[in-house]
């Protein structure tokens, strides 16, 4: 898909990049900042078990979670809250860019990678693909890539199931295995028709 | 009871004697970098923190990984996903939670890391997809959250539906 499809002789659509990127939903909601609810009363209970291991241990065995884990960790109680919070890189995704964590939860692909692999990616200024300066993240698998690889390469543009099963032969068990998103409603251009259903789409570099 | 040769002995905190390789036990920097500095090691090695149960499951995982090639740069580490543990070790952990964390805390403090890496793969794996009630479960913690709490917590993360 190009970023400026002709359609007919005289009809040139613009793609939005809208359609690709989340926060135009997020700012949707004006959720409050995540952090606020930790003012309230300190935890009264430790970390049962856990509590065994030192500190920088839990930290390196929460490295390895997958975001989406990770956050449901973090609503274990008020002790496991503030231990995710006080792992810097995590800490740092939420202060400067809280939006990117309920963006990948809301659109479930929080299972494909981790804190470690976000932060990595969100401290590179590289498209992963050409190497140019990139702007954005594909968070379907968690790449850095800049607008023209991101609209126009195909590994980026994420198939139907449809589309992956007459492409690529594909049984629709092996289907199971492949890097996923899950759409939001909306209204998507072309032709702005309101999408009320989540579409399951599927990473094409792995399948 | 001095150890020669290729052979060390290994005293754990309960006094018991245990020998070991000198290859096996330079998995543990901790050891091997005490080795490099004394030379010839002639007298028993005290290993103070370690109880024996867990310095023998410590001493087997050192043996069978003796022949690793040296801890991989970190880039590597990380492009490994959470669940790759290998099946030798996949069954070395599957002991019961209280070992399992005797053995992290002995890998920490002899400096294996390899072995700290499996250990807290393991915990994370035990962490992995499951919803926070049943973590507690899992590792006896209690709730401090009042319901307001855990539905804000709930929410927090939520895009509501376009209506």
């Amino acid at each position: 898909m190009a970023a400026i499809q002709k359609t007919s002789e005289s009809t040139y659509i613009f793609l939005k990049i809208a359609d690709n990127t989340l926060d135009d939903i997020d700012r949707q909601f004006g959720l409050e900042n995540q952090l606020d609810l930790d003012s309230s009363p300190p935890p009264r209970y430790g970390l049962g078990a856990l509590e065994r291991l030192p500190l920088e241990i839990i930290h390196l065995a929460l490295m390895q979670l997958d975001i989406q884990s990770f956050t449901d960790f973090r609503r274990v109680n008020k002790r496991t809250r503030l231990i995710t919070n006080s792992i810097p890189q995590y800490r740092n995704i939420l202060i400067h860019t809280p939006e990117l964590i309920r963006g990948i939860i809301n659109i479930e692909t929080a299972r494909n990678f981790s804190c470690q692999d976000l932060y990595k990616k969100l401290s590179t200024a590289e498209c992963d693909h050409c190497g140019e300066f990139g702007g954005y993240l594909y968070l379907v698998t968690c790449h850095r890539v800049c607008l023209l690889c991101f609209t126009e390469e195909t590994d980026y543009l994420p198939l139907s199931r449809k589309d992956v099963m007459r492409k690529f032969g594909l049984e629709s068990e092996l289907l199971a295995n492949l890097p996923r998103m899950r759409s939001f409603p909306g209204r998507y251009s072309p032709r702005e028709i309101k999408c009320r259903r989540h579409e399951t789409l599927f990473d094409h570099s792995a399948a | 009871m001095a150890a020669s040769g290729n052979l060390l002995t290994f005293v754990s905190a309960d006094n018991v004697h245990i020998e070991v390789e000198r290859d096996v036990a330079e998995r543990s920097l901790l050891i091997k970098n005490m080795l490099e500095d004394l030379g010839e090691a002639t007298e028993d090695i005290p290993i103070p923190n370690v109880n024996e149960p867990v310095l023998r499951k410590v001493i087997e995982w050192c043996r069978h990984h003796k022949n690793d090639p040296p801890a991989s740069t970190e880039d590597e580490d990380s492009r490994r996903k959470t669940t790759d543990i290998d099946e030798w070790d996949q069954k070395f952990t599957q002991v019961d939670q209280e070992m399992l964390f005797e053995i992290i805390l002995a890998a920490n403090y002899l400096d294996i890391k390899g072995l700290l890496d499996v250990g807290c793969k393991t915990v994370a794996n035990m962490i992995k997809g499951k919803s926070p009630e049943e973590i507690r479960k899992t590792f006896n913690i209690q709730n401090d959250f009042t319901p307001e709490e855990e539905d804000q917590i709930r929410r927090e993360n939520e895009w509501a539906e376009d209506r």
